[in-house]
């Protein structure tokens, strides 16, 4: 991999971690990094969800998956206050997948590293497992207050990728802020 | 009578907390799944006062529901709110008539403040 490759990669590493963390910080749950399950294990022996969302930028493409048990999404609904029981455990997944990238999205623009979004796509089962795929690909694990998720991301660099100029780069508006014209 | 708020995102979550915040506010909301959906709801309903619009949605996201208002001359003001913060998308927002931007996850506060004054502003 070319070393520009290398060290975009290297930064959305970074910033999906702190993404992560400060997603779930501004519902009021605590979470840190632990180490992710071994090559091969089940990221969970329980019934499980998985939503993967799709981005693209130029000449890089990838997915963000994230995996967690119906238990965790559950708290995660409390944490929001107590949605509506009937409120799907694969919505809020996915929206959850959305907002992260969402962020990491925000966090990448002013490092040169736009990327725009598709819409995610939810799964589950018993032991779930994500596969290491051979291009650029990282898997993260995380203890939130009773739960555990894995948040995999991974990119394919086309040759000629390049961050934008400085000049180029923007600020995004921030998680939380609002607007009105 | 309370004003009318249509609410449009994918996510049924973010449908029941917008929902939420909004009717304990004394709003009367009505939800759409996206862009085609809201359209449709929109013709069968004069009474809307405000629309909270998400932007990354399938069928049609909410860049092309503006685009679709603003084809149609609509008066309702719309709140984009969505994961999105890049300038360049908040600046085509503004430029087809989006009264304001969101950046998930909202305060409710805020997003009942934003209502009240877009309202206000409408009636």
């Amino acid at each position: 991999m070319r070393p520009i490759a290398i060290e975009a990669f290297t930064t959305m590493e970074r910033h999906l971690s702190e993404a992560t963390i400060d997603m779930f910080g501004s519902y009021g749950m605590a979470v840190r990094r632990s180490p992710p399950p071994a090559d091969g294990a089940p990221s969970f022996d329980e019934h499980s969800l998985m939503a993967v969302i799709g981005y693209a930028g130029e000449k890089v493409r990838g997915a963000l998956v994230m995996v967690t048990s119906s238990a965790a999404i559950r708290s995660w609904l409390a944490a929001l206050g107590g949605l509506d029981e009937n409120t799907d455990l694969y919505d809020t997944l996915g929206e959850f997948s959305n907002m992260l990238l969402g962020r990491l999205k925000s966090r990448l623009l002013p490092e040169g590293f736009p990327i725009l979004l598709s819409t995610p796509t939810t799964a589950s089962g018993g032991a779930l497992h994500v596969s290491k795929p051979l291009w650029p690909s990282t898997l993260l694990a995380f203890d939130g207050p009773g739960w555990r998720l894995d948040v995999r991301v991974d990119a394919t660099f086309e040759d000629g990728f390049e961050l934008q100029a400085r000049e180029a780069r923007e600020v995004p508006a921030a998680a939380g802020d609002m607007m009105l014209f | 009578m309370s004003a009318k708020i249509l609410v449009i995102d994918d996510s049924l979550m973010v449908r029941q907390q917008v929902g939420r915040a909004l009717t304990g506010a004394g709003f009367t909301v009505l939800e759409a799944c996206d862009g085609v959906d809201a359209l449709q709801k929109l013709a069968g309903s004069t009474d809307t006062r405000l629309i909270v619009c998400d932007v990354n949605m399938p069928r049609m996201n909410g860049i092309e529901f503006l685009e679709r208002l603003s084809a149609d001359r609509s008066a309702v003001p719309v709140v984009m709110l969505t994961t999105e913060g890049q300038p360049e998308l908040i600046q085509r927002a503004k430029a087809l008539g989006a009264k304001g931007w969101i950046v998930k996850p909202f305060k409710p506060e805020m997003l009942v403040a934003a209502a009240k004054k877009l309202t206000v502003v409408a009636a």
